[in-house]
């Protein structure tokens, strides 16, 4: 698994949707993690260290698998990425509410 | 694993299970491009939540899950999340008062 920096790890992943929009999906996991072994976390709350914690992002498309680590600074960058690169063309291919389509065709009927 | 079929649901419970154990609870998204489908998933490897979609409106509704998961684990579980979510009531528009029609 490659760790990237943000907007290398956003490009990656946006050529990751456009090659499986014919087939294949897209996994993304958000964990929280502070990238360190168990072992040193114990030993940083014994010694009364704060840990400082980020959001780790996994993706994969079944072969290749990326990830990075954001902290709150960087959310509103990868949350605006999330609205253009997932959710509007997707938008596009998920269906319309009943309601919607029953307008329509109503309107069309008249 | 449970599909649950209300998104309000969906969300309380996620963000409940993520606050009882934020070290093992992970959120999960799926998207098939060519079936026009989405499936989120939370679990802490002992309960598992999913919830299915292919329709626009509740894909939306995802870029407000993405933010609440997004600064619960970058800031902690003790978050208050009405920093999240208020700032999505502020973008309602206020309901217009038309001159109503007395009877």
């Amino acid at each position: 698994m490659v760790l990237l920096q943000l907007d290398p790890f956003l490009n990656e992943l946006t050529s990751m949707f456009e090659r499986s929009t014919g087939t294949g999906s897209v996994w993304v996991t958000l964990k929280r993690s502070s990238l360190k072994s168990k072992v040193v976390r114990n030993k940083m709350v014994t010694a009364g260290e704060a840990i400082e914690y980020k959001c780790l992002i996994r993706a994969t498309n079944g072969k290749k698998t990326i990830s990075t680590s954001v902290c709150i600074s960087y959310i509103l960058n990868l949350s605006f990425w999330f609205i253009s690169v997932l959710l509007e063309p997707s938008c596009r291919v998920m269906q319309v509410s009943s309601t919607v389509e029953c307008k329509l065709r109503l309107s069309c009927e008249e | 694993m449970v599909y649950i079929t209300s998104w309000d649901e969906f969300v309380e419970r996620s963000v409940q299970l993520f606050r009882a154990d934020p070290d093992s609870t992970r959120y999960v998204m799926k998207y098939r491009h060519c079936d026009g489908k989405l499936v989120l998933k939370v679990t802490d490897n002992r309960e598992c939540l999913k919830f299915k979609t292919d329709q626009a409106q509740e894909a939306k509704k995802m870029e407000k899950l993405n933010n609440i998961f997004f600064t619960l684990m970058a800031r902690g579980p003790e978050v208050d999340l009405s920093e999240v979510t208020g700032k999505e009531q502020t973008d309602v528009q206020p309901t217009k008062r038309g001159r109503g029609r007395k009877q």
